[in-house]
Parts: C-alpha cells; sequence; structure tokens
C-alpha cells in the first residue's frame, strides 16, 4: 500500500493538471476573499471555484490511469483491487486537502479581521466541518471516475454537472426548510380597517417531523448544503456582528453527515470496481 | 518439467459470448511460448486472467506453483511483467519518470538498473520527450521496458510488434531473444503474425474459439510441418494415376500442377510419367509454413 502511495505522490508532483488546479484554487481563493472583503454579505458563490477544481482535477487524474491503463500495471505487480481503489481515494483526498488550504486559506487571509471574531471551538468547528465537507465531494467525484472508467473527459462532465444542479437544490431545500409556521395575512375588520393576522403556512416542515429530517439529511448529505449553512452561519461576520449561533449549531452534525456520504459512496465505487473487468 | 504457467479448463464469458472456453494450457521454464490464434481466439483474454485484470468464470490456473484463487498469487506476479494489449504509459511523463513511477508502484528500495534498462530498449536518449511525442515503436518500447522493472523471470507480451515497422520488428525480436538466452527470462508472446513468431518461439500453442487445440514444442512443430515438392507436368490426371499406383498422398492443384507428399523416389518417379506419356517441367521442393500449418489445424478442428 505505501509503494501505491508514494508512486500516487509522485505522479501529482509530476500532474501538470493538480499544478494548475493548485494555482486556480490559489487565485480563486484571493479572488473571492478580495471580493468578499469589499461585499457587505457572505455568498456562497465565493467559495464554490473549490468544488470545480477538485472536480476537474480528480476526474482528469484518474481517468488518466484508466485511459493509459495505469491501473494495469499496479495489479500485474501484484497489488490488490481493493488496495489499488484505496490508494487512489486517499491521494484524492489529499490532494483535495491541500487545494483547501490554498484556496480557503487565501479566502481567509482577506478577511482575517473578520474571522477573528470566532472563538477557538468556532473556528475549530468552522474549519474541520468545512474539510470534511470537501472530503465528502472529493469521494463522491472519486466514485464517479470509477463508475465511469476509461473516460475522463466524461468524468469531469459527470463530475461538475451536479455540482451546478446541487447549488439550485440546496437554495430550494433551503427555503422549505426555514418556512415560516404562520404566513401574516391582512384582513378587513368590522370597522373596514385593514389588520394583521397570523395564519398557518401550509409550506411549514416542524423540526420535530420525519419529513423535516429527511429533507434536512439529504440537504447535509450534498457538500453544497452545508456550504449554504456556513454562509449563514458566517454571513453576520461581515456585518461585525456575532455569527448565527443556531447555523453553528446545526453544522456541528455535518461531519458525520460528510462521514457518511465518503462512506456511502466509497463502498459502492470499491464494490462497483471490485468486479468490473479491466481491459 | 518446470512450468511457470499452467491453466486448467480457463473459462470466461462476456455477457453470452464464450472468450474461454476450457482452455489449458502449459508454459516450461526457461521457454519463448509463441501464442497463436487469429483474431477474437482468446489471446488477449487469456492475458488479462493470468495478469489478475479479470477473473474467470470457472477454472483456475497456477503461477510458479500458486493456484489463482491462492491469495499468495499476488506475490508470484511480483516476478512477471507484463504489456497488455497497448503499452501502459503515463503520456505526460518521461521515459525515466515513467520507469521511476513503476519501480515505485514494485516498491523497490531505489532506482538502480533505470539507466540498463532504457539502454536494453534504446530509449536512454529520449531526454526530457514527453511519452505521448513517441512514436508507437517508442511507445512500445517503453512498455516493454516497465514490464522489465523489478527483474521479472516471467514476460508476457501481447501482440508486441503491432503497428511497428520492419526495423522495430526486428529490435523487438532481437530484444526477446537476448532477454530469454541472458537471462532466461520466460517469454509469453500471443501474436498473429505467425511468420514472425516462427523465428522467436520456443513453444507454441494454437488456440481457436477460446481453448487450445495444439501444444507442441518448436522441433515437433518442424517435425509435423509436412515437406512436399510441387511438380509442374505437362498431364495431371497421368501423375495422378502414377502415384496411386506407388501410393504416395499428392493434391492436384491445377492442370499442370501438384504437390506431391513426403520423400517420392523422383527417378522412378519421372520414369513412370515417361512411361504414360507425361513430361515432368519442374520440380521444386517445399515446407509447409506455420501458417498453412495453422491453417489446416483449425480446419481439422472446425470439421471434427
Amino acid at each position: 500500500m505505501s509503494s501505491l502511495l508514494s508512486a500516487g505522490i509522485y505522479r501529482y508532483r509530476k500532474s501538470a493538471v493538480f499544478r494548475v488546479m493548485l494555482l486556480t484554487a490559489l487565485i480563486l481563493g484571493a479572488i473571492t476573499g478580495a471580493i468578499a472583503d469589499s461585499s457587505s454579505q457572505l455568498n456562497a458563490t465565493y467559495l464554490f471555484g473549490m468544488f470545480l477544481a477538485a472536480a476537474i482535477q480528480i476526474s482528469l487524474i484518474i481517468g488518466a490511469e484508466f485511459t493509459n491503463g495505469a491501473f494495469r500495471n499496479k495489479l500485474i505487480a501484484g497489488h490488490s483491487k481493493g488496495k489499488v481503489f484505496l490508494s487512489e481515494l486517499l491521494l484524492s483526498l489529499t490532494s483535495t486537502t491541500v487545494l483547501f488550504i490554498a484556496h480557503y486559506g487565501a479566502f481567509v487571509l482577506f478577511n482575517l479581521s473578520r474571522f477573528e471574531k470566532l472563538e477557538t471551538g468556532e473556528i475549530a468547528q468552522v474549519i474541520f466541518g468545512a474539510w470534511l465537507m470537501h472530503l465528502a465531494f472529493a469521494a463522491i467525484c472519486t466514485a464517479v471516475c470509477f463508475f465511469i472508467p476509461y473516460n475522463s473527459a466524461i468524468a469531469a462532465v459527470v463530475n461538475i454537472i451536479p455540482v451546478i444542479v446541487m447549488m439550485f437544490t440546496v437554495s430550494e431545500l433551503h427555503l422549505k426548510l426555514n418556512e415560516r409556521e404562520y404566513n401574516t395575512v391582512y384582513v378587513a375588520d368590522e370597522n373596514g380597517n385593514m389588520v394583521a393576522e397570523d395564519e398557518i403556512n401550509p409550506e411549514y416542515i416542524p423540526p420535530d417531523s420525519a419529513e423535516y429530517a429527511v429533507i434536512h439529511a439529504v440537504y447535509y448529505l450534498m457538500p453544497c448544503g452545508q456550504l449554504n449553512d456556513y454562509q449563514y452561519a458566517l454571513s453576520e461576520l461581515w456585518n461585525d456582528r456575532e455569527p448565527n449561533e443556531k447555523y453553528l449549531e446545526d453544522l456541528k452534525t455535518a461531519p458525520i453527515y460528510s462521514f457518511a456520504a465518503m462512506t456511502l459512496f466509497s463502498a459502492a465505487a470499491f464494490l462497483c470496481f471490485r468486479k468490473k473487468d479491466l481491459k | 518439467m518446470d512450468y511457470v504457467l499452467k491453466t486448467d479448463n480457463l473459462c470466461k464469458n462476456y455477457r453470452r459470448f464464450k472468450a474461454l472456453n476450457g482452455l489449458t494450457m502449459n508454459v516450461p521454464k526457461g521457454a519463448i511460448y509463441g501464442f497463436v490464434g487469429k483474431n477474437g481466439a482468446g489471446k488477449t483474454t487469456l492475458i488479462r486472467l493470468i495478469c489478475g485484470l479479470q477473473t474467470p468464470a470457472s477454472g483456475e490456473f497456477e503461477l510458479y506453483g500458486v493456484k489463482s484463487k491462492d491469495k499468495a498469487v499476488y506475490r508470484s506476479r511480483r516476478r512477471m511483467g507484463a504489456v497488455v494489449e497497448t503499452p501502459s504509459i503515463y503520456l505526460d511523463m518521461t521515459a525515466e519518470d515513467n520507469l521511476k513511477q513503476q519501480y515505485l508502484i514494485l516498491g523497490l528500495p531505489s532506482f538502480d538498473g533505470l539507466r540498463e534498462i532504457l539502454e536494453l530498449v534504446g530509449l536512454y536518449n529520449t531526454g526530457r520527450k514527453k511519452a505521448r511525442n513517441f512514436s508507437l515503436g517508442m511507445r512500445q518500447r517503453l512498455g516493454i521496458a516497465m514490464a522489465l522493472c523489478g527483474n521479472p523471470d516471467f514476460l508476457v507480451l501481447d501482440e508486441p510488434i503491432n503497428g511497428l515497422d520492419p526495423q522495430g520488428i526486428i529490435e523487438i525480436r532481437e530484444l526477446i531473444l537476448k532477454l530469454n538466452r541472458e537471462q532466461q527470462i520466460t517469454v509469453l508472446i500471443s501474436s498473429h503474425i505467425l511468420d514472425e513468431l516462427s523465428k522467436l518461439a520456443t513453444h507454441y500453442g494454437f488456440i481457436d474459439g477460446g481453448r487450445i487445440i495444439r501444444e507442441m514444442s518448436a522441433e515437433e512443430l518442424e517435425a509435423a510441418c509436412r515437406k512436399c515438392s510441387k511438380l509442374n507436368v505437362s498431364d495431371t490426371k497421368a501423375l495422378a494415376r502414377v502415384l496411386d499406383g506407388m501410393g504416395i498422398e499428392y493434391k492436384i492443384l491445377s492442370d499442370n500442377l501438384a504437390n506431391v507428399y513426403g520423400k517420392p523416389n523422383i527417378t522412378r518417379l519421372t520414369l513412370a510419367l515417361a512411361d504414360e506419356g507425361c513430361e515432368v517441367i519442374s520440380i521444386e521442393e517445399h515446407d509447409e509454413s506455420l501458417e498453412s500449418f495453422y491453417i489446416n489445424l483449425v480446419r481439422g478442428e472446425k470439421n471434427e
């Protein structure tokens, strides 16, 4: 296993794709950090470039392994499919961590004064949760590459399109989860004056209901859903206010969902790869 | 006799298509085993199975005496190198980087011997040229170089001369012969270019329809390839009467040409033909080529 990891690190060091994506992540982090610094609110789209960089990098590097037949060398050398898969997954997660540090490091540097308002525990929670969120996304992209071998271009497209679809989906799910219990309606009283009354919102989902739990689970299993909530949690910092504790409280469970997404997709991809006849 | 590879009734299906149908073969240690078959016969499928890229539907094989279902077969594979179909190389790396990558995959402690391998395959002077800019022959040689990393004693080459120019074919042939003679590397080489195999192989396995139809050594093949005399005569009907009288096997090719098998007494034959009023215009001796032997073998199997 260590030999596969050494070989993989050597490959990443020599890879122009990785170097370009690393530079892209760094530049994007700096640009979006500067834009956010001059803006009155934090927008999740500022942090989106990281997802695209990771998707493209993982798709092209793992896709090339299939296209070039490099996986054959590893199996012929006596490594099992399990070890080969695990090494590729670990390398994807490690390279994503490097991109994460580059991108968010640059972003935070431009907005240091705002993040200094967070307590140490809150900083640790945000960093750890965001890092796991990106690792979950990397695991999903890696799994897609193993579901669609031999075509790095298609894998890249399949990895990028859901990112965009996720953006719109999480907005809708966020609205659903945060529907108010009552809507304010104006009705005329006996004297003809318009008075405000509370009317039950039919779209409201009680937080203790099963439907809420399911929607929330889907929302958090998608890395973009967690990113959305990080945005809401930290958005108060942009107006010199304390972070939104409600979202920070919700985000304490985010690592569990990230870990679940990583495990589910990795397990499915491994089972698919193990059964696959390689050419 | 020691065998590097033994297969026992290997079967492999791709949906409804039977790629291997009870294939049993034995590759002796130190041999250059020529694996002969037409396109779609099952050569590459077998190679994929023994390299661990796919699993058989049934049957098993032994690699250095270790059964395929035994986990120790992973260690046995460390003693082999293979080029399956196309060379498995990183196109965005140089030849040296590709070999370093292979050394790392094999877990070798250093890059000793890397330059010697590049010299052996003739890629020592490629410098910083990326593999994507290599010619087909250079890529084939790089693939063989990667298969040679780690000093394997069993080399599996799947149609290594496909797409090569004549010079490239000669170089690959001489490289294989050198590896076999100087380093006693056992080679399994699959090809449908029979003429080229006949210059290399010490043993042959003929495959058709996913199974071995004949295994033999080069000496046995030479004995089996029938010698014949090609006669150009004025009257093949008279020739046929004479040969029937002598009990000699023959085949009429045209009104004037016939192949006569075995070793007929030419003097007796020409005198007998003269009695029949038949002139002998020319006599040529031929050996049956590997190609015609293979075609007769496959046709014979089909007729059974």
